[in-house]
């Protein structure tokens, strides 16, 4: 239900909103608004221009036909109210009337005033000749116009009808109506105006006018009052009627509004207007009274909708009358109408005709559309083999065959598509499988490689195993050795925390190397522990080549390494020892040589002067040759005690270096006394672990030279000190003799070395000091800032027994 | 080589050694076969560099004039013989100067030493009489003789 209803709304939407329905739509829209405009410009006009169209025109002669007629009236109306003005005029001015008039008025007077019985008085005056001759006068005038009703002539100063007509109206008093007062004022002439007449109260028009028989007279003794038939109004208006015209209509009124003349139509409270009685104060009209002229569209005094034209008729200065022709609208536009409903007519029928036209251009446009439109849904579903026709001309030719191409080649690239889908779905399942077979091989290989691994577990080496994601995989058993934790509860975890920040570095490095296919060794130290493993990495493949992982063996090369530090400090000390024995023996050789030189040489010499004679210099010759040869015989003696000092040990013993330094000086003290040296040395000496003979030759050749060397010294001090050190004792022995230059610090110790040819000895006591105390495991060495600022000898003597001075048996 | 003579030129040998035997040798054997006019000897390397310097006891120019030849022994006390050459022979007034060696050690560290300091000639002092003074008198001959000075 709900879908047929969905379906059916989605018809509807699409016939809605199909272009067919659109185009009708909208193409008859378009044309009926275009005929609307055209019609209502060709009845109402076109704005802004001059072109005022039918209504326009049609209102234009109507106009000009109001107009003209209202022309007319007035001029119709003017003449009538002159003719009426002339007539009061004559009568008024007439000189035999006037004369007749103030007769009759003086005696009025003296009977009025002086008789009491007023009723009667009137009745006298009407028998007056005066009298009869002024009603004979007046009558003669009324009978020869045949408009007036009566014609009276009013006492000016009382206001009373002395005269008329009307033999009944003498006496009447007048004297507070309009046409009275106004008739008195002096700027009036003649007056017209609606008022009641004094005998039956009927509103009349009336026309009166002083009598004036001299233009200069100030006195004015009556008026003449003449009572206009309203009727005879009309008879200027009705002459000219509106050819062919039902609704028009001619009326007058006063400045007041007043109906002068019968109304056509009752009023819009249906009752119908009084002459002289009802009131019409549409502003147009009061316009007109007050003096306006002109023409009007405007709605009239029943509400209807007219054109009036108005004019403005002077009576007096101070009075005028409006005079209103008009017509129906609904009368002037009624051909219009006519016209509005062919109008109408021809719209439709030309509406419809643009409909079946804009359908037919819709059918044809939306028609290929359509079939473009079925057949873009008919590949939707699938049927690619459809195409659309293209028999159409034109743009939708052009149309269908650009659709066919277009759908020629999404077909091609659609079917290329699903070539390539199917080929990518097929690709994407052969790397799916063969990932999935990596993966178990992977597995695979996992557990193979654990089940290596456990060969591995009798090794004393740490060998282990690293995937490439740095996780190991197999510890073996050594690593328990190594750092009493179960393998274990590594496996599978990175191998990271197994090393500190800095050996990380080289575990990283060597990890990460060796997964480029290197095989790399590395030592590592760990501190903690002080072990020291050599690491061996290799890349470790599958059986296709695949890098897998890393294998690695660890050894703890600990003790080796300490050995090979001991070596190197031997072999370093073995080089040393080599060098010092190449300058021994090339030293030795010099010196031997040298006092051999002198022995041949002065015997060549001694040769020679013993054939020339030369006894002088004979003994010369034999005493440089004899003391040649004792420094030969004291050399080599020295060299011998030299070469004995390494060869034989004595027993070392704990010696007081106190007791020690005392037996030297004892030996010494002969020299200390006549050379007044004053020794310094402390009393608490501490013990020395020595050779007690051989070290006493050391102290003794230190001081003896302390002594010999003390220069030009006045107060020649020499101070022996020790002090304990962390592992050894600290020896000096200083003095403030000639002291040595720096650059002779090493030199002084050299075999034969001498820097003093002038004083005695081959120069090797401090070779055999240096000798004995390196026989100790000690170190000897000189201090001195320079020549004359004294000089201090250091030396080092162990506190026990060392790895040089066990005693031998 | 007494052409210098004639002209009264002194020709001067410094002579250093420290062992007074061996100068005395040197010294006797120049004099016996007229070699130079003028020896003047020092008896270490600090004294050499002194009179080459004219410094302390040798700062008079008279006391110390400029040799002709250096005859220069290794081993000498305080200054030894190799660091006098290598001072000589950077110095810009001295390195002209002919420095022979003229030492008791073939050894062949030290010739290979000395050479590397630029000197001119390494001579080894023969232990045969004959040989001593048939060198000394080629040595004066050659450097003093046929060998032309640089000034």
């Amino acid at each position: 239900m709900r879908n047929k209803s969905n379906t059916a709304s989605l018809k509807m939407k699409y016939f809605l909103f199909s272009i067919r329905t659109r185009i009708l739509f909208y193409f008859g829209l378009l044309f009926a608004i275009i005929l609307a405009f055209i019609l209502l410009i060709g009845m109402y006009g076109m704005p802004f221009t001059d072109f005022t169209g039918e209504y326009g025109q049609h209102r234009d002669i109507e106009f000009q036909n109001l107009n003209l007629i209202a022309e007319l009236k007035k001029e119709r109306l003017l003449r009538w109210i002159e003719e009426r003005k002339d007539d009061a005029r004559v009568i008024a001015n007439s000189s035999i009337l006037n004369t007749y008039i103030n007769r009759l008025l003086l005696l009025q007077e003296k009977n009025f005033y002086h008789n009491e019985n007023k009723g009667k008085s009137w009745k006298v005056i009407q028998n007056e000749a005066d009298y009869q001759f002024i009603q004979q006068h007046l009558k003669l005038v009324q009978s020869s116009y045949e408009v007036y009703d009566k014609i009276q002539i009013a006492d000016a100063k009382m206001g009373r009808i002395i005269a008329s007509t009307h033999d009944e109206d003498i006496g009447a008093d007048v004297s507070s109506y309009n046409y009275f007062i106004k008739a008195l004022h002096p700027a009036n002439s003649e007056i017209f105006c609606i008022d009641k007449d004094p005998l039956n109260n009927q509103l009349k028009l009336f026309l009166s006018r002083k009598c004036q028989p001299h233009q200069n007279n100030a006195i004015i003794p009556a008026v003449v009052i003449i009572h206009v038939d309203s009727r005879d109004l009309i008879n200027p208006l009705l002459n000219t009627k509106i050819k062919n015209s039902t609704t028009s209509e001619t009326f007058l009124v006063n400045e007041e509004g007043k109906l002068l003349t019968a109304l056509k139509y009752p009023l819009k409270n249906n009752s119908v207007g009084n002459i002289l009685e009802s009131e019409i104060t549409l502003p147009f009209v009061i316009n007109a009274a007050m003096g306006q002229e002109g023409i009007t569209v405007t709605k009239d005094y029943r509400g209807e909708p007219v054109l009036a034209a108005y004019r403005h008729l002077r009576i007096s200065p101070d009075s005028g009358w409006g005079l209103i022709v008009k017509k129906d609208q609904s009368e002037i536009f009624a051909v219009m109408n006519k016209d509005k409903i062919t109008f109408l007519i021809i719209g439709i029928s030309g509406t419809f005709l643009a409909f079946i036209f804009t359908s037919l251009i819709a059918n044809t446009l939306s028609k290929p559309i359509l079939h473009l439109s079925q057949v873009a849904r008919k590949i939707k579903e699938g049927n690619w083999n459809i195409r659309a026709n293209t028999t159409y001309k034109g743009e939708a030719g052009l149309l269908a065959t650009t659709f066919n191409s277009m759908i020629d080649r999404i077909q091609l690239h659609h079917e290329s598509l699903e070539k390539q889908v199917t080929l990518r779905t097929k690709e994407l399942q052969e790397t799916n499988d063969r990932l999935t077979k990596e993966i178990e091989d992977r597995k695979k290989s996992e557990d193979k490689l654990k089940k290596y691994g456990m060969l591995f577990d009798n090794i004393s080496d740490l060998a282990y195993i690293c995937d490439t994601n740095g996780n190991i995989l197999f510890l073996n058993k050594a690593f328990e050795k190594m750092t009493g934790r179960k393998p274990e509860t590594f496996f599978g975890k990175p191998f990271s925390p197994l090393f500190d920040e800095e050996n990380l570095k080289i575990a990283v490095e060597l990890y990460t190397g060796t997964l480029q296919g290197k095989h790399l060794q590395r030592e590592v130290t760990f501190k903690d522990t002080g072990i020291i493993c050599e690491y061996k990495n290799m890349p470790l493949f599958d059986n296709n080549g695949q890098l897998i992982g890393v294998i690695g063996v660890a050894r703890d090369i600990t003790s080796r390494k300490a050995s090979e530090r001991e070596r190197n400090k031997l072999t370093k000390e073995l080089e040393m020892k080599n060098e010092e024995l190449e300058r021994f023996t090339y030293t030795v050789s010099h010196d031997l040589k040298s006092p051999l030189l002198t022995i041949k040489g002065f015997l060549g010499f001694l040769e020679k002067d013993l054939v020339d004679g030369k006894t002088e210099q004979i003994r010369d010759d034999i005493k440089r040759i004899h003391s040649a040869a004792n420094k030969m015989e004291r050399l080599l003696e020295e060299l011998l005690e030299l070469s004995r000092i390494g060869r034989v040990v004595n027993k070392h013993e704990a010696v007081s270096l106190e007791s020690l330094t005392r037996e030297v000086l004892d030996l010494l003290s002969s020299n200390i006394s006549h050379s007044d040296i004053k020794l310094l040395f402390p009393q608490n000496l501490p013990l020395v672990y020595v050779d007690r003979i051989r070290f006493s030759e050391v102290m003794q050749n230190l001081i003896e030279n302390a002594m010999k060397y003390r220069g030009n010294q006045t107060k020649p001090i020499i101070e022996i000190g020790a002090k304990k050190e962390s592992e050894h004792i600290l020896c000096y022995v200083k003095d403030n003799g000639i002291g040595i230059h720096p650059r002779y610090h090493d030199k002084v110790f050299g075999l034969f070395e001498r820097l003093d040819k002038s004083t005695d000895g081959t120069g090797i006591g401090l070779t055999i000091a240096k000798r004995i105390i390196e026989i100790h495991g000690g170190r000897i060495w000189l201090e001195s800032k320079g020549e004359n600022q004294g000089c201090t000898f250091y030396f080092t003597v162990p506190q026990k027994g060392d790895l040089y001075g066990h005693p031998q048996s | 080589m007494d052409i210098r003579k004639v002209k009264g030129e002194p020709l001067i040998i410094l002579l250093v050694e420290d062992n007074a035997d061996h100068a005395e040798l040197v010294l006797r054997t120049f004099q016996n076969h007229r070699i130079a006019n003028k020896i003047y000897h020092v008896s270490d390397g600090e004294e050499a560099l002194d009179y080459l310097y004219q410094k302390n006891s040798f700062s008079d120019p008279m006391k110390s004039p400029r040799p002709h030849l250096i005859l220069l022994d290794l081993r000498l006390p305080k200054i030894d013989g190799l660091e006098v050459l290598k001072e000589i022979k950077k110095t810009e007034e001295l390195k002209k100067i002919p420095v022979v060696i003229l030492t008791t050690s073939a050894a062949e560290p030290d010739t290979e030493k000395a050479y590397k300091h630029y000197v001119n000639s390494y001579l080894v002092k023969p232990i045969d009489f004959s040989k001593f003074t048939q060198l000394m008198n080629d040595l004066g001959f050659y450097w003093l003789g046929w060998n032309h000075h640089p000034w």
